[in-house]
């Protein structure tokens, strides 16, 4: 039996961009396996993205389903699918995202000041914020912890970024261009660290259209016009 | 967790978050100050449209006045259900005149509203005494009884023991020293501070006094007997810059009043010599703070003002019927006691009169002075004028909320600013999983936290400036003449009202806690709708 964690079928999305809509997604389907590492690949425009953010909860979709260890994403609440998004998935995107009033370690920690309310939030504080940093550290950011984003590089923020959506030790890691925005080297060094996750079991679900990034993951799928093209394995 | 945590670290790392924080404190301060400063102004207005009334007011608005007054105030002070309510009633009257300052260089005549009270009952029953000038300073001083003038002199005994402090070289007549000794044991340090002692005069004592008659230098009572007269002090006196009165003349002057008395029937009574006219000695002046009543009224004693008027008892001539017609007041005062409520009052002492009256009703020719009395409280008697400052608060309070919701706007307008802002964070934080009531909660708190700091130093701002207004004033003064607003050359008040009511304050402090969230709320639900794709492609 294969061990299925996200399968997606018959995905389609549309935006309506002026008076022209815009058919995005037009029956996309897939399925990742626990522990994979996929890329989906293609141009500027074929629907990758917005695919990722569909198998992450973060978007809505027009038809299709969406399930996640065979649980209806969709078929949830808001507020269900908003603690998805915090204890499932983890997001890492091309421009870093990180919120520039807050430094490295207060990044990083949001995601776990989401889980916890106020009441709860003091009680698990400083565990919390000892394994970020532990987490921190592997990333090699453990003299960094108290510096604000704009005073980090391009691959010291993205790094930052993976470090947040580890946070809360999600399921699924999902990744939109995460090299985009880096040189070649750095960009090696961010593939590097996906590649040494997923060594460890981590399941990634990442977007490219460098091929030479996608090489590091198991399968690629390539996505033309709205559809999946084609599947190596 | 993270909408406090967020919160905080906005309003300290955003610098816009500042403006809105000093708009909310700016609004703040203005508001409390002025609900203050107008509110303290309005309430001495009020305070003094009082000028002389006690609770209660008993009259038939005719200047021919009311007989059997003094049965009915000694009814009312026996009566087994009013007695416990009534601390003291008086009767009064109110007529017109003329008083001449006969100056040989500068004569003056000016028309006057003539009161006649007595003296001890009216200190029972209204503030009159407290705006006494002289009685003040010099306390059991200031009588309506026939009286010389009192004058400066030598201190002898001090100055044949050689014991030589130049401020003692002058003094009073003895009465006049011992009450001044007794306000001096009294007073506190700033009282005698302020009092207006004239540099210039030989004796260091409030007020004016005149040098004794030539050839004697021992200070005492001279010149012939005449009846005491308080005058309104704007009627004698000009006031200053600083808010103090000079004083035009000296005490014990004497000043003629001529009067215009009335029949029952409200005739003019011409007896033969024309208008009754009376010399009177200048004693003291008083100040209720209305100009109107402060510029106009001359207060006698009550029962010679009434034989002057022939309002004491009349005997009727044979051709008029025969009979006599008994003595007539104007008004009746009344002081009820703590506790008793006046609406309550006022009704029984209506119900009482009207069994009263009609018991005598035959015994007089005109029973309409009876019918006609009414018993007023002293805020319907002032009704019309009190109606202006009801409007006027109305409309300095409208035009402050039309200020605060200035302030609304403001700070709406900087949150949508800063939502606008922010649109790629909220993306964020909703991509880890904040929900959207969450986003919106971070920016209500966030108004909130504006709020809460904003008012708070807005109304600490506030109180302060309205404590220290007087000396703001002043120290402006100095800066330049003109940035004096407050002049008591104009207003009836010495100083601008400087109290700050704690109830205002922590009403106004809500208010802009409420007011900044309501700025904040609708970007908040803006904030709820960012979707958190698109606003993930800000960039």
């Amino acid at each position: 039996m294969s061990d299925v964690i996200l399968q997606a079928s018959g995905l389609h999305k549309s935006y309506q961009l002026g008076p022209v809509l815009l058919r995005v997604l037009r029956g996309v389907s897939m399925s990742v396996e626990r522990g994979e590492f996929v890329a989906i690949m293609g141009a500027s425009g074929s629907g990758k993205s917005t695919l990722l953010h569909l198998l992450g909860a973060l978007d809505t979709l027009d038809r299709g389903t969406v399930l996640f260890e065979n649980r209806d994403v969709f078929a949830g609440s808001g507020a269900e699918r908003d603690r998805l998004r915090n204890a499932t998935f983890g997001f890492v995107f091309q421009f870093y995202h990180l919120l520039p009033e807050l430094n490295v370690l207060e990044n990083v920690l949001i995601p776990c000041m989401v889980a916890h309310s106020i009441f709860t939030w003091p009680g698990r504080k400083s565990e919390r914020r000892r394994q970020v940093a532990e987490l921190l550290g592997r990333l090699g950011l453990a003299d960094r912890l108290r510096h604000r984003p704009n005073e980090l590089s391009g691959g010291e923020r993205q790094r930052v970024a993976i470090a947040r959506a580890l946070a809360n030790q999600p399921r699924v890691l999902l990744a939109d261009e995460p090299t985009g925005n880096l040189d070649a080297a750095t960009g090696g060094e961010i593939m590097e660290i996906l590649a040494g996750l997923n060594r460890e079991g981590q399941t990634i679900v990442m977007v490219t259209h460098d091929s030479q990034v996608a090489s590091s993951a198991h399968r690629i799928v390539s996505l033309v016009d709205g559809k999946i093209k084609n599947a190596k394995a | 967790m993270y909408k406090f945590f967020l919160c905080l670290r906005y309003l300290r790392r955003r610098r816009i978050a500042f403006f809105a924080v000093a708009a909310v404190c700016l609004c703040t301060a203005m508001v409390l100050i002025v609900v203050s400063v107008m509110g303290g102004f309005l309430q001495m207005v009020k305070d003094r449209s009082r000028g002389m009334l006690g609770d209660l007011v008993m009259e038939n608005r005719s200047l021919q006045g009311f007989p059997f007054y003094q049965e009915f105030i000694d009814e009312l002070k026996t009566s087994p259900d009013l007695k416990d309510r009534i601390f003291e009633a008086t009767p009064v009257i109110i007529t017109y005149g003329v008083i001449r300052f006969p100056s040989p260089s500068d004569p003056i005549t000016k028309p006057a509203q003539v009161v006649g009270l007595r003296l001890n009952e009216t200190y029972r029953v209204n503030e009159f005494k407290n705006g006494l000038f002289y009685e003040q300073y010099y306390p059991g001083s200031t009588t309506l009884v026939e009286q010389k003038e009192p004058c400066f002199g030598f201190n002898t005994q001090q100055l044949y023991s050689g014991s030589a402090d130049p401020v003692e070289r002058y003094v009073l007549p003895t009465e006049l020293e011992e009450g001044y000794r007794k306000w001096l044991s009294d007073a506190s340090e700033q009282d005698k501070v302020d009092a207006p002692i004239d540099a210039t005069l030989p004796y260091k004592r409030p007020g004016y006094y005149r040098r004794p008659p030539e050839g004697i230098v021992e200070p005492g009572w001279y010149g012939p007997e005449l009846p005491g007269a308080i005058l309104g002090t704007d009627l004698c006196a000009d006031r200053q810059r600083t808010g103090d009165y000079e004083r035009y003349y000296y005490r014990g002057y004497p000043v003629t009043l001529t009067l215009v008395p009335f029949t029952d029937t409200g005739k003019i009574l011409s007896s033969g010599t024309g208008m009754p006219s009376k010399n009177f000695r200048y004693v003291d002046d008083c100040r209720t703070g209305v100009y109107d009543i402060d510029s106009m009224s001359v207060y006698v004693d009550f029962t010679l003002l009434q034989n002057v008027l022939e309002m004491d008892e009349q005997q009727l001539s044979e051709e008029a019927g025969g009979g006599t017609i008994p003595p007539r007041a104007t008004q009746v005062q009344i002081k009820l006691n703590p506790g008793s409520d006046p609406l309550e009052t006022r009704d029984l002492i209506q119900a009482k009169w009207d069994v009263f009256f009609n018991n005598r009703i035959d015994q007089i020719r005109t029973p309409g002075l009876l019918r006609r009395v009414l018993i007023m409280t002293w805020e319907e008697k002032q009704a019309k004028f009190l109606a202006a400052v009801e409007k006027e608060k109305y409309l300095v309070t409208t035009l402050f909320g039309v200020v605060s919701v200035v302030a609304v706007l403001l700070v709406g307008c900087i949150f949508y600013m800063i939502v606008q802002q922010k649109t790629r964070d909220i993306g964020i934080i909703r991509s880890v999983g904040a929900t959207a009531l969450g986003v919106a909660q971070i920016f209500l708190a966030y108004g909130a936290a504006v709020g809460v700091v904003g008012g708070a130093l807005g109304t600490v701002i506030g109180i302060l400036f309205v404590r220290y207004i007087n000396e703001i004033q002043e120290l402006l003064g100095r800066i330049h003449p003109d940035a004096i607003i407050w002049n008591p050359e104009v207003y009836a008040f010495d100083k601008i009202p400087n109290e700050v009511n704690p109830s205002d304050a922590v009403v106004i402090y809500v208010v802009a806690i409420v007011a900044s969230m309501i700025g904040a709320l609708i970007a908040s639900v803006r904030a709820a709708r960012v979707w958190p794709v698109e606003a993930l492609r800000y960039e």
